[in-house]
């Protein structure tokens, strides 16, 4: 065999469409293009702009939690952006006569890396990342336990994303949906490399995930300030806790799952053969096994940050701050307990599928109690629609719809007369969308100036939200309908002509939030233009609760000049009811930052070379790799001179020079919020 | 949603149900939150501001109570609609047998010493059917919506689904519901309620070899063939569900690798969508 394994001429993007021109093969010569242009573009500019050196010293070997959440949370709106042409070309598909300008083949790959982008490239660094920028600040830390580890998660999520992007350019992806299912995921049924690409990039962000979770937990373990108990901590804390223990429990059945799978595919073995013994059914299994609490990965984080944003935008305190703990605290235990719903079509006696049907159904009662609880929080609040706070009501309102038939799924009986329809992905969406996207959506626009000392545009901001909301309605309210009338899911067509107005409907949804993610877009290019007038250096733009809103915007690499004293659930809004615009420091001391370094970077890129030849069965190359990824760790673990020393003089002078900067900043009132008067530090009880 | 039979009709109930069961614990929400956006709003709003209220027993009793209670009584329903559907239980006495094998993108229906059939299921009205389903090559879902909801057909595996037919004759199709591949669109088969004489009739039609039967549905992606054939052997069922690899070499279901397949796959999908531009395609459920 050949050094370059299985690859060979006819699997780079652009040679289908010249032994088979079709609109089909030239949508994906297209799209391979992009990706090969788009690199490119990219490359040049750095390139003319001088910027490689900044961005390896500043961003690629940077070790700072803020920093690499910022990543993460770029790596997911790039991949968004993919993610959402997707849907729309598929939405295109859909009302062009059929049977289409797609083969049935490319819309199901179409489906299949929407799916896996979606979920594994879009929602998990989306929230890793919001996770990573705030919740050391929220629990008074200076940076994750293990700030290593954190750039290695990071580098092996973006390792995975490449993988899926590198199929648009070299060989195919699955055709087999987001859940993969053998035995069409076999290598008899699924010869191709487009499988092995799923395994593989799955397999380097789902250890990538696992490692997010370890490094969550322990930091929130050992690292919260003096005097922090569990119960001192934002509900955004208590919802990382959560997802960090699930991260380190429902990622692994996955791993596992996959590997079974590539053992299956490359090496002669027979998990999920039936007709050598295997067992399909077990792949379902511990795929949902993952599966069903990766759900509450995604949406606790989310829950976190309403329960973040929801208070500050309502001037008011959190209603049922422990109900809403217990809540989120039982959401966590129950997303283990019900993952047989996903497969109650499979043929398992009634007992069982009541059993696990009911258990369902349990989630939806801390999950309706949180619900209330928000509402409650804007119960004799004063409200102030920031499009943080628009995404957050606009969660509140369109989750009850996916909450009902959530519901209405967990019952079997109806399962059976609506799985694998269009209701069942009308709900699922109806979940993701409001429930994780407009989440991180609100996380961006609220702790945006952090990260970067400027606010987001709001005109932008709620255009965005605006066009969002009434895409998403318009892209999958149709959906329940036809998939009532029992349309199933993943049709290249329809031939029903029943079904064409809805699928008219949905496809202008569609272009709704293609526009909203554009308006996000130019959100951020204003934004960006005019970062001298969105200034916020002394912090707190929107009289904020949580101490993060005490330090100056952007927060200093080493986050708090002093550890803040933590004297009850919220310091800081103590401290601005008694009059103070700065919090005391506690004690100046030396403290180490980890240096910056390439290392992770280098572990990302020849474990995903690994991963490649893995897919393209290089042996050779991928040994080499896999050697070369430990090799890495090994020197980077005996390396002792890894930190630098901030002095206490100099964080003397950090505090001092925020505590001129706070003083030297005009007070203004709540309703000046929005105008280019707000230069941080607004304070309700001050005017 | 408009069934044809009681178990259809049943699942229609309970999504119904369990709509309106929502509903008291969603109003509040769904009226509530625009509600308090408007009342609350900093500027205009007419609410008073408490900025420090954050707590209520009487609030949390009826937040958490109002949950389980709604919990309580859709995991209820939940339970006796799950006993009372069974698929696996006969939905009347003696029902009428059929085993169902699934392949890339054909159905075999098998009715035990009587016919076998591609692509068509015949049924007395009023009867009750059970069907033992499994399939060769990829996992399938075996559906006929406006009969009854579905249950996965897999290879190596036997599954049942009983229902009862409508009580007059009527036309209806059923499908694949699991994606498996490039003629997955065309994954479907014809349901025809009959009375017992038309049944009858059915059984006497003139029949193909089984034989015949057993080599094209190996080899063919789509059917055109013949649709009626003698009966395979007592036990036929059984040896398929343990042996899938009998009755498919699976090698259909990738096209890059398998051209001439994917022209016949164009060719029926071609003719499919003729057909349908024509002829009404019966209206939605």
């Amino acid at each position: 065999m050949s050094i370059l394994g299985s690859l060979d001429w006819n699997d780079i993007f652009i040679v289908p469409f010249f032994t088979d021109p079709s609109l089909s093969t030239g949508i994906a010569a297209g799209a391979g293009g992009i990706v090969v242009l788009g690199a490119l573009a990219v490359m040049v500019l750095l390139t003319v702009k001088g910027w490689w050196k900044p961005l390896w010293s500043n961003w690629i070997t940077t070790l700072d939690h803020k920093k690499i959440g910022v990543i993460y949370i770029v790596l997911a709106l790039i991949m968004l952006i993919r993610g959402v042409l997707e849907a729309v070309v598929m939405r295109a598909q859909q009302v062009s006569p059929a049977p289409g300008f797609l083969s049935v083949e490319h819309h199901a790959e179409l489906f299949s890396t929407h799916g896996t982008i979606m979920i594994f490239f879009v929602a998990m660094p989306f929230l890793t990342g919001v996770i990573n920028v705030v919740m050391p600040l929220q629990i008074g830390a200076r940076d994750m336990e293990f700030p290593f580890m954190n750039a290695v998660s990071l580098w092996l999520s973006i390792g995975g994303a490449a993988l899926v992007m590198a199929s648009l350019v070299v060989g195919h992806f699955e055709t087999g949906g987001w859940t993969a299912y053998p035995p069409y995921t076999g290598i008899k049924l699924s010869p191709n490399e487009g499988v092995d690409y799923w395994i593989w990039s799955l397999g380097l962000t789902s250890v990538g995930s696992t490692l997010s979770g370890i490094n969550f937990l322990v930091t929130i373990y050992k690292q919260r300030a003096p005097g922090m108990k569990l119960f001192d901590m934002s509900i955004f804390a208590w919802a990382t806790l959560c997802t960090a223990i699930l991260m380190i429990f429902a990622m692994m059945p996955l791993t596992v799952a996959s590997l079974m799978l590539a053992l299956d595919r490359q090496a002669g073995f027979h998990f999920f053969t039936a007709t050598q013994g295997g067992n399909m059914m077990n792949f379902a299994n511990m795929f949902w096994l993952f599966g069903h609490p990766e759900v509450y990965i995604l949406i606790l984080p989310a829950f976190g940050v309403f329960s973040e944003v929801i208070p500050t935008f309502s001037g008011k305190k959190i209603y049922g701050y422990t109900s809403l703990v217990w809540a989120t605290i039982a959401i966590a235990v129950l997303s283990f307990t019900v993952w047989v719903h996903h497969f109650f079509t499979m043929g398992q006696t009634a007992h069982l599928n009541a059993i696990f049907g009911i258990a369902t159904m349990t989630i939806g009662v801390p999950t309706g109690v949180k619900v209330f609880n928000w509402m409650l929080t804007m119960w004799r609040g004063k409200l102030r629609f920031s499009t943080a706070m628009l995404f957050s009501t606009g969660f509140i309102f369109t989750f009850v719809i996916g909450g009902i038939t959530g519901v209405m799924l967990a019952n079997p009986t109806i399962d059976f007369a609506t799985h694998n329809s269009l209701f069942l992905v009308a709900h699922f969406h109806n979940m993701l969308i409001p429930g994780l996207l407009f989440g991180m959506f609100a996380a961006v626009n609220y702790w945006f100036p952090l990260c970067f000392g400027f606010r987001l545009d709001e005109k932008w901001g709620r255009r965005s939200f605006w066009l969002w909301m009434i895409g998403f309605y318009g892209a999958f309210m149709p959906l329940y309908a036809i998939g009532l009338m029992g349309a199933p899911r993943r049709m290249a067509f329809f031939t029903e002509p029943a079904y064409f107005p809805w699928l008219v409907i949905a496809m202008l949804g569609a272009l709704c939030v293609l526009a909203g993610l554009t308006a996000q877009i130019i959100q951020v290019w204003v934004s960006v233009k005019n970062r001298e007038s969105l200034m916020v250096p002394a912090g707190d733009p929107w009289d904020g609760r949580g101490i993060e809103w005490s330090l100056g915007c952007p927060v200093p690499e080493y986050d708090f000049s002093t550890i803040p004293a933590m004297t009850s659930r919220e310091p800081w809004v103590d401290a601005k009811e008694a009059g103070k615009r700065v919090m005391d420091p506690t004690e100046f001391v030396d403290i180490h930052l980890p240096k910056p370094t390439g290392m992770p970077f280098l572990v990302g890129l020849v474990a995903t070379l690994f991963a490649f030849a893995m897919i393209f069965q290089m042996w050779l190359i991928a040994a080499v790799g896999f050697v070369a990824m430990w090799v890495l760790v090994l020197i980077r673990s005996y390396d002792t001179d890894w930190e630098e020393t901030v002095t206490a003089e100099e964080l003397r002078e950090g505090y001092e020079a925020h505590k001129r900067v706070v003083e030297s900043t005009p007070q203004i009132r709540l309703d000046d919020e929005f105008t280019t008067k707000n230069r941080g530090l607004i304070m309700e009880t001050q005017v | 949603m408009t069934p044809l039979g009681p178990v259809a009709a049943g699942e229609r109930a309970h999504l119904i149900s369990f709509f309106l069961w929502m509903l008291p614990i969603s109003l509040p929400i769904l009226i509530g939150t625009p509600w308090i956006a408007m009342r609350y709003r900093r500027q205009g709003g007419k609410g008073k501001y408490d900025p420090t209220w954050s707590h209520s027993v009487a609030a949390e009793v009826v937040i958490w109570g109002g949950a389980t209670l709604t919990f309580l009584i859709v995991g209820w329903l939940t339970w006796g609609h799950v006993m009372g559907e069974d698929p696996y239980k006969a939905t009347g006495k003696e029902p009428m047998h059929v085993k169902v094998i699934g392949s890339e993108w054909k159905w075999m229906f098998i009715y035990p010493g009587k016919v076998a059939a591609v692509n068509r299921l015949v049924l007395p009205e009023n009867t009750p059917v059970e069907f033992d389903i499994t399939a060769t090559g990829a996992m399938q879902s075996f559906w006929i919506p406006r009969l009854a909801g579905q249950i996965y057909a897999m290879p190596g595996m036997g599954t049942k689904m009983n229902l009862t037919t409508s009580e007059d004759p009527s036309q209806t199709y059923g499908f694949n519901s699991q994606f498996n591949g490039a003629a997955f669109p065309l994954n479907k088969f014809e349901v025809d309620v009959v009375s017992q004489e038309q049944f009858d009739a059915f059984l006497q039609e003139p029949k193909h070899p089984f034989a015949q039967l057993e080599k094209a549905f190996k080899k063919t992606a789509t059917w055109s063939g013949p649709e009626l054939f003698e009966p395979p052997e007592k036990g036929y069922w059984g040896k398929v569900m343990m042996n899938p690899d009998m009755l498919s070499d699976g090698g259909a279901a990738i096209l890059p690798d398998h051209a001439p397949e994917q022209k016949k796959i164009d060719d029926a999908i071609r003719e499919e969508l003729h057909v349908s531009q024509n002829q009404h395609q019966g209206d939605a459920q």
